[in-house]
């Protein structure tokens, strides 16, 4: 993007704007505003960072590099973190590949099916998780009581168990899917039809035209979602924190929060030295998608023909019907309805059909637990607030970075996507360090959630508003200019406006995140500033299952609830008028 | 009397201010290609624009007619030069200085209309007003009368939406005009909308332009476009002004080959002066021996060159006659036998590509002369004071 925005209007793409000179031209006072959010956004990543830097050498004792290279446990956390993540990001981009071919490429979509693979983002992944562990306990688990009912006439008694490597696949991979199905279902719909068609016309069938030139050609998009993937199940905590304990199974982003967390002093040069190996290892997987798209064999896009024929799968196409509903089932229907059932049990017990029935996990909550009142109350204002902070930000650096040809400009849009390859825990670790103890004393403050929160998922908002701010066209920005509108003016009037659907979407997503979170609100949350996050684990911890679904629940509901709201308001209101088109133009102009 | 009976209803009084509402002096402007090198996209461009007066800047795609367009606007940094709006400095490399766009009291129509989707067409035009401090009443009142002034009384409260593309373009007239901008700019604002829209507006523009009389800078690569709305064309060709000069100018008597090639078809004759006298000019070429007036062949050239001197001499193929058979006395002044290579229909004419003396030339006569057509050999002729001199002697390029 930054290499866009030099090139002007008539000139050729690969010109570029030379300045012999920079002439004096008074700053407006948005120009201002937004060099010194650009300024203090550089400063809040580029700070911890540093503060990292600086506690990493301290950390590369050789005490501390035998406690952790050293340690018993360090070759089997390495192997089942990748077992673990590597299997489930090879299986969720399969799934994710099927899944956007038959919604992008097939007739086998319908009206929802687009959608269907990426709910899970807007719901609490721990929600999902501990839906799960509900579902798919040994003993006590939904499923299991299910099975024992149906299967009893025929004497066996298989047991599903959510506490092993498989569970653990599984639920990484309801997880994942989503993230890669973003990346691989924009391939399949740039991708040229015409590919395909003539594949097709030269006689191969759909499966052919699939394996030989579709797949190929949408290599890069491939490629991207396993990668996205990768960073997303390296730092991935809220799933494997609820399951790990009963398998032993070790996976990395658990020991680097828990040798903050349930260690006692705070074990830093061990989280900071596995924080490490996890950079490097993200640092490498980016260097070899690098590699991999520099290749530049991929003929990828060009315009889509309008009314590009569908591959018809015939009948076949309830097959794949039936893999996107499963999919909806698996990690959205059923998780849920194992929460809201377990929610309103009065104990968790197998046998779903019958009671004792209450609201007694509610009563608990709302009356019994204030500071999980407190809890709610705090990332409600931190996701609604923080929130819409964050996508103002995010939308003035995008807005910055376009205009102006300003250094700071351009640095603040890259440094501002730097966190999103950065493992959650790594950051909050970072802000510890920078901001926990003098000279700022921010830990056990919301404000240092608040930052954490800020800078954890700034990156996600600009990527989220940055195609609906640049899709403006920049007449448009210029019109205003052009009509004695400064910066600030257009900003509001033009800009914002014309955004809207692409900021609440980015404000739904901000909020979501921040409620859900666990890495940031587990390291830097208290007993005097609890978020969900941290209560829930808390919670968790201690045992208390109903307890821990019911607030899941509430969670999941409060953000459904929210995003309805914040979707609903992103709706421009002047887009309704568009029907009046065709009855218009019949009239004469006067 | 029509257009006063107009103004008075609308309400709308052209201001009345300096006459030199633009001036340019040698501005400059360059981009660096990716390989380095540099492209001058506009050099040393001298121009100015009097109060109600609309100069056209035509050239190819690439010419730089629209980044100087977009340097006037602010829209773009020049490298060098000064630009001066309404006798007040808008750019000046010697002083290091540049207004930004919204301080320079110009207004712009873009190509591709840039009406605010989310605002109602009163809104959009209402936005010049209220950014400068119009009360929003009083700005609201004015937007209606200049949607009444495009046309478009009574849809204030529509969304650019629901209109179609040659409304959306009159709103767009309306929002660039309302403000009663020194200086408007238009950066090729008809090349969206279909031929027969394209046609009504120019005549919209040309009847409000002679109700406002504001001063305008219009970007087209069109030449009818050219012709029909300029006071003065610019002919622009790689950064530069090539011609300037009121449109009738422009196309009979074109200062360069590249001029008169851009805004219409010519037969370039190369040719060598045998003399010129009070009544007639001779040259020889290929052909044989051209005749030509000397108040028509050298217009535009400050003086008339020494015998011998080798020009190049343009005809329009409007003015050249094609007759059937060779001429009936080979000695006639300027009628030659030619072959007669093929024809092309055009509707009002058809054009005839002919070789004669080994040049090929081409020759438009009048609806569809079916001898002709079937012909393979005819006279073709240049009528004397159809003959222009347009590059003389050596020095010229091209």
């Amino acid at each position: 993007m930054t290499d866009t925005v030099e090139k002007p209007v008539g000139v050729r793409p690969d010109e570029v704007h030379i300045r012999t000179r920079r002439y004096k031209r008074s700053r407006s006072p948005f120009g201002i505003a937004a060099l010194i959010l650009a300024v203090v956004v550089i400063l809040l990543i580029v700070y911890p960072g540093g503060a990292m830097g600086a506690r990493l050498a301290s950390a590369f004792t050789s005490h501390s590099l035998a406690d952790v290279f050293g340690a018993s446990w360090f070759p089997g956390m390495i192997r089942d973190t990748v077992v673990v993540v590597g299997l489930s990001a090879l299986i969720a981009v399969i799934i994710a590949a099927v899944l956007a071919w038959v919604n992008e490429r097939t007739d086998a979509r319908f009206r929802f099916s687009g959608v269907l693979p990426l709910v899970p983002l807007f719901i609490p992944t721990i929600a999902v998780g501990i839906g799960w562990v509900v579902l798919g306990d040994p003993t006590v688990g939904f499923l299991n009581g299910i099975l024992k009912v149906i299967l009893a006439p025929f004497h066996i008694a298989p047991t599903v168990n959510i506490y092993s490597y498989p569970g653990m696949i599984f639920l990484y991979v309801l997880c994942l899917v989503p993230y890669a199905y973003l990346p691989i279902s924009a391939g399949f719909r740039n991708l040229d039809p015409s590919l395909e068609e003539a594949s097709r016309t030269s006689g191969a069938g759909p499966w052919k035209a699939l394996r030989t030139v579709s797949l190929p050609a949408i290599a890069p998009a491939l490629v991207a979602g396993f990668v996205l993937v990768l960073i997303v199940g390296l730092s991935l905590y809220s799933i494997p924190v609820v399951i790990e304990d009963r398998p032993q199974i070790d996976i990395i982003s658990v020991r680097i929060i828990n040798a903050i967390r349930a260690s006692y002093p705070p074990a830093y040069d061990v989280a900071i030295l596995l924080s490490l190996v996890l950079l490097v290892v993200l640092v490498i997987v980016w260097l070899i998608q690098k590699r991999i798209n520099r290749g530049g064999r991929f003929a990828l896009s060009g315009a889509r023909s309008a009314g590009s024929a569908l591959t018809k799968l015939g009948a076949g196409r309830w097959v794949f019907r039936v893999i996107v509903i499963v999919y909806g089932l698996l990690s959205t229907v059923f998780p849920l309805a194992a929460l809201i059932i377990v929610s309103f049990q009065s104990y968790w017990h197998a046998d779903v059909f019958v009671g004792p029935w209450g609201i007694l996990n509610y009563q608990q909550i709302l009356f019994n637990d204030p500071i999980a009142v407190t809890a709610v109350k705090n990332s409600l204002v931190l996701g609604i607030v923080g929130g819409a902070i964050t996508v103002l930000i995010a939308a003035i650096l995008v807005i910055y970075a376009r205009n102006k040809r300003d250094r700071i400009g351009r640095i603040a849009d890259t440094v501002s996507k730097v966190p999103a390859a950065v493992p959650h825990a790594v950051l909050a670790v970072a802000f510890i360090f920078a901001f926990g103890g003098p000279p700022f004393n921010l830990g056990g403050t919301l404000l240092i959630l608040g930052l954490a929160y800020f800078v954890t998922y700034l990156p996600y908002v600009s990527i989220a508003i940055e195609p609906s701010i640049l899709a403006i066209h920049p007449s448009l920005e210029e019109a205003s200019v052009m009509s004695g509108a400064g910066a600030g003016r257009t900003f509001r009037k033009i800009i914002l406006p014309m955004a809207i659907p692409g900021v609440f979407a980015a404000w739904a997503l901000v909020f979501v995140r921040v409620i859900s979170d666990l890495e940031v609100s587990v390291l830097l949350g208290t007993g005097s500033t609890p978020v969900v996050g941290f209560v829930m684990l808390d919670v968790y911890d201690q045992g208390s299952v109903g307890i821990v679904a019911t607030l899941a629940l509430f969670m999941t509901v409060i953000t459904a609830v929210v995003i309805l709201i914040m979707l609903r308001l992103g709706q421009p209101r002047w887009r309704r008028s568009r029907p009046l088109k065709a009855a218009r133009r019949t009239k004469p102009a006067r | 009397m029509a257009q006063k009976a107009e103004t008075a209803a609308t309400g709308i009084i052209p201001s009345a201010r300096t006459p030199e509402r633009l001036e340019i002096s040698n501005l400059s402007k360059g981009f660096r290609r990716s390989g380095g090198d540099l492209v001058g996209a506009v050099s040393n461009i001298d121009l100015t624009v009097s109060s109600g007066e609309i100069v056209v800047l035509l050239g190819p795609s690439g010419c730089g007619k629209s980044t100087l367009l977009r340097c006037i606007a602010g829209l773009e940094e020049p490298d060098d030069g000064r630009i001066e709006i309404d006798g007040r400095v808008a750019f000046d490399s010697s002083r290091d200085f540049m207004a930004s766009p919204d301080k320079r009291n110009v207004s712009m129509m873009f190509q591709s209309y840039a009406l605010w989707p989310h605002m109602t067409l009163r809104e959009n035009v209402a936005y010049p007003l209220i950014t400068r401090g119009t009360a929003k009443v009083a700005a609201r009142k004015k937007a209606d009368d200049y949607l009444e002034l495009v046309g478009l009384a009574g849809l204030g409260q529509q969304y650019p939406g629901s209109i179609s593309g040659g409304q959306q373009q009159r709103v767009a007239l309306a929002r660039t005009l309302v403000s009663d901008p020194s200086v408007v700019l238009f950066d090729e604002p008809l090349s969206n909308v279909d031929a027969k829209v394209r046609v009504q507006l120019r005549r919209e523009l040309l009847r409000i332009h002679a109700e406002l009389g504001f001063a305008a800078i219009y970007v087209t690569h069109d030449q009818d476009e050219a012709m029909g709305i300029g006071n003065r064309i610019a002919v622009m060709r790689e950064g530069q002004i090539v011609q300037l000069a009121p449109p009738v100018s422009v196309y009979e008597y074109p200062s360069t080959r590249y001029s008169a090639e851009f805004v219409g078809a010519a037969n370039m004759i190369d040719a060598t002066l045998v003399s010129s006298t009070a009544s007639d000019v001779t040259f020889t070429s290929a052909l044989g021996e051209i005749t030509a007036k000397p108040e028509t062949v050298w217009a535009g050239h400050s003086s008339v060159p020494a015998p011998g001197t080798d020009v190049v001499l343009m005809v329009r193929p409007e003015y050249c006659g094609l007759a059937e058979g060779a001429p009936a006395d080979r000695g006639t002044a300027n009628v030659w036998e030619a072959d007669i290579d093929g024809s092309l229909y055009a509707g009002s004419r058809t054009e005839f590509r002919c070789t004669a003396g080994g040049i090929s030339l081409s020759a438009w006569v009048v609806g569809s002369p079916a001898g002709l057509q079937k012909a393979t050999r005819g006279s073709f002729s240049i009528p004397p004071s159809a003959v222009r001199a347009i590059e003389i002697g050596a020095a010229t390029n091209d």
